[in-house]
């Protein structure tokens, strides 16, 4: 399995016609979309990537890997980006003045320039998706659902995240361990890891459900093989960063615990020193969005919820679960699910789960058809917990009085409604049904290691 | 194969044109100027303000003013931002009818007109607080006419002596004098005495009071190119605290979803800029903390709403810097304050 198999299998693929009128569909969908809308995240995603390209220095705002992709893309089109709007975003303070700049004239060329990235990484995924049903009499559906899956537009599109590029990678990884090619696989998932931490937390899969019924040196070796390609990405991106000057970018630290950026000669991230950024990351992922209990002692707090999940989860998977490409996917499913289910999530990082759900709802029956077409309009109920800037202001490239509009939250909350209870109700019912596929998920895996033939029909009715 | 190609790449360009095209439809159809900030408080105090600060050469436009009969008794000096004149106090001037000893220095003054400018401000300390000792100014008009203030107690602390110079002369002035005298008591026989300035200034009322948690630091209130500057020639210790606070004519109350919008500029990364509104007089409200690795200016842009503060009463707004390291000569300015809303 070489990159060159892989090119020549998406070559394959755009020599469907029905494919290409549907990746023309969706490529115009999102490009339509993209000038329209903006999102504060973006515009500081922006800062960091136009200051690398126009002054050399770093502001570590998010993952390195992003802001050199995004870097080096947009300073290929520097000569097409509006000047004033460019120097605007560099010599901003960060999101005090996001709501300012994003209404700025000229901004649309922006968002689209900064998007099409995010477009390419998306068409990918689709191509790779539909690659993966070869066969199966579900490519065309797969590829058409992933042109137009709601979530990934509003994500990438509306809001302006940058998720569906290491969901490419992941679903990369995939298609690789489908191909038995683990090395690249690893790699891919490294590159994961690098763009978005969680990557890391799946590293571990291949040896495991590779490494099943093989010899001890088969297994140490994939172990071996796995951990050294899934850290290249990690510490070259981490470890890069030491390789230019970091931007001083001024933070309001009487902004307390938000603040982002140098106050003295310290530097910052949510109102914390940074250190490294992975593994900071890694912490906010793992730690700062998991339910935890305190003990009685009140100086520490030790039970972390996800982290004891993610235990339980590397023991099921290694004695337990699912083996071969569908362990695979189900054991992605299994962990995923109980993270959203248990933990805050930010709805970007919904994303990630899109193509695992896609895949399982068209090939393992109707319980993941059903959650996978209910979470997506409890997924936009779920965005209301970030209104208005998940809802009215990011429709301020479009028009500047967005800033003064009403979102739902705060109109249902001015008709008496409850609003905030409405939007728990429906996360929480998202959370059952993620719970319910994540138990679905292990029974599975447990079926078949007492080689008990899945009954799934029997549980789905 | 080839055609394929051809077909991809077309498909491609295909793409790329509608992006441009479609982002050019959108520009046009979606014509607004953007939000701007639209500013309900702008503090004008900074405004139409001229200062003189020791920064220039000693003799540009500075000169000693002399006593008759007190030769060799009087000294004039421009030391680190200072300018200080010593008299030698010993009794009755024979030199002059009303035995005063004093001495002084004029400074030009680019046509500053007290219409416009009507507050004289002039930092100073004197090595006694005796009560035979003075200081006074007066104001030279464009016709070459001296117009002379009432007398004004020495003071051995740094004191910003503001006054009403309209009251003294109302129109343009060329050239203000300061003098230290013993006007107070002539026969007075102190001994060497000398004054201290740091600075001259003319600006429109309200002025800013300062205020510190430090002994013994020199505060200086600059009126320069239309800003304030707070500054220290001493090293000022962590913690440290210097602040301009100004209580008068502000807005009632800030507006839903107000911005506070300032220029600052820092001496060094050590000297944080800090920010206060008061919502009442014991209500502190700390809107801003932050540093800068260079000396330019910086505009700031501070969202209150995000910060707690939405359609309070406003007390007071307090511009200061606090030392994050202990720091030598520290100084920071601040320009263009306003209270703004976003509108569209």
């Amino acid at each position: 399995m070489t990159l060159r198999t892989i090119v020549n299998d998406l070559r394959e693929a755009i020599s469907k016609q029905w494919l290409v009128v549907w990746l023309i569909i969706g490529v115009i969908i999102r490009i339509s979309i993209s000038p329209l809308f903006s999102h504060l995240d973006l515009i500081t995603l922006d800062q960091s990537a136009l200051n690398l390209a126009t002054n050399h220095t770093l502001i570590l705002s998010d993952s390195a890997a992003i802001i050199y992709l995004l870097a080096g893309w947009l300073g290929l089109l520097l000569p097409v980006l509006p000047h004033y709007l460019v120097g605007l975003i560099v010599n901003s303070q960060g999101t005090s003045e996001s709501t300012f700049i994003q209404s700025q004239p000229g901004i649309q060329i922006l968002l689209l320039t900064t998007r099409i990235p995010y477009i390419f990484f998306d068409i990918l995924s689709g191509l790779v998706i539909q690659k993966m049903f070869k066969g199966s009499g579900f490519e065309k559906k797969a590829f058409i659902i992933w042109m137009l899956n709601p979530v990934t537009i509003f994500v990438s599109y509306f809001f302006g995240q940058y998720d569906i590029i290491p969901t490419f990678f992941l679903i990369l990884a995939i298609y690789l361990f489908k191909k038995d090619s683990y090395a690249l696989s690893s790699l891919s998932l490294g590159v994961v890891a690098a763009l978005k931490s969680f990557g890391f937390l799946f590293i571990p899969l291949i040896p495991i459900i590779a490494g099943r019924n093989k010899p001890a040196n088969t297994k140490a070796k994939l172990w071996v093989v796995s951990t050294i390609l899934g850290l290249i990405p990690i510490l070259t991106s981490d470890l890069s960063v030491s390789l230019f000057k970091s931007a001083y970018v001024s933070a309001n630290a009487a902004n307390a615990g938000l603040f982002n950026g140098y106050y003295g000669t310290q530097m910052y991230n949510q109102g914390s020193v940074v250190g490294n950024s992975f593994l900071s990351a890694l912490v906010f992922f793992a730690l700062d969005y998991s339910v935890h209990v305190s003990t009685l002692e009140s100086f520490v707090d030790v039970l972390y919820l996800f982290p004891i999940i993610y235990g339980i989860f590397i023991l099921y998977c290694n004695y337990i679960g699912n083996a071969g490409f569908d362990g695979m996917i189900d054991d992605m499913v299994i962990l995923l699910s109980a993270y959203y289910a248990l933990n805050l999530f930010l709805p970007q990082w919904f994303v990630w789960f899109q193509p695992l759900l896609l895949y399982k709802s068209l090939k393992s029956g109707e319980l993941y058809k059903i959650v996978f077409f209910a979470s997506i309009p409890i997924f936009f109920i779920y965005t209301w917990f970030w209104d208005p800037n998940l809802t009215t202001l990011l429709f301020l490239p479009l028009t500047p009085s967005a800033a003064f509009w009403q979102g739902p939250v705060a109109i249902m909350n001015d008709h008496g409604w409850p609003a905030i209870q409405l939007v728990q109700a429906a996360r929480s019912f998202l959370s059952g049904l993620l719970l319910f596929v994540s138990g679905f998920c292990i029974i599975k895996g447990w079926q078949f290691r007492q080689n008990v033939p899945p009954k799934e029909s029997a549980i789905i009715g | 194969l080839k055609e394929r190609k051809i077909i991809l790449i077309l498909l491609i360009l295909l793409l790329i044109g509608y992006g441009v095209a479609y982002v050019s439809l959108v520009e046009r159809l979606a014509t607004h100027k953007g939000l701007v900030f639209t500013p309900y408080f702008e503090d004008s105090s900074f405004n139409t303000q001229v200062g003189l600060n020791w920064s220039s050469p000693p003799n540009t436009g500075w000169s000693q003013v002399t006593f008759p009969g007190l030769n060799n008794q009087t000294h004039f000096i421009i030391d680190n931002e200072i300018g200080t004149v010593g008299v030698d106090f010993s009794g009755q001037n024979s030199g002059l009818p009303s035995g005063v000893s004093g001495a002084g220095f004029t400074v030009n003054v680019p046509n500053v007109s007290t219409t416009n400018a009507p507050i004289i401000l002039i930092s100073h300390k004197e090595s006694s607080s005796s009560s035979a000792l003075a200081i006074s100014y007066a104001l030279r008009d464009t016709y070459g006419g001296w117009h002379y203030s009432t007398f004004f107690p020495a003071s051995s602390q740094w004191t910003n002596l503001t006054t009403d110079a309209q009251n003294v002369y109302n129109g343009t002035v060329t050239q203000v004098e300061v003098k230290f005298t013993d006007d107070y008591n002539p026969a007075y026989s102190g001994g060497f005495q000398n004054s201290s300035y740091s600075l001259i200034g003319f600006g429109q009322s309200p002025t800013w009071g300062i205020a510190t948690n430090a002994q013994n630091v020199r505060p200086a209130e600059v009126v320069y190119g239309n800003a304030i500057t707070l500054s220290s020639p001493e090293t000022l210790k962590v913690g440290t605290i210097v602040s301009a606070q100004r209580d008068s004519s502000l807005p009632i109350s800030l507006l839903a979803g107000s911005y506070l919008t300032v220029s600052i500029k820092t001496s060094s990364v050590g000297v944080s800029a800090r920010v206060v509104i008061w919502t009442n007089s014991e209500t502190p409200n700390v809107v801003l903390l932050q540093t800068y690795n260079d000396t330019l200016w910086h505009n700031v842009v501070v969202p209150l709403e995000d910060l707690g503060l939405n359609s309070q009463n406003i007390y007071m707004i307090e511009l200061g810097m606090v030392i994050l390291y202990n720091t030598n000569n520290p100084s920071i300015s601040f320009a263009n304050l306003t209270l703004a809303t976003l509108t569209s």
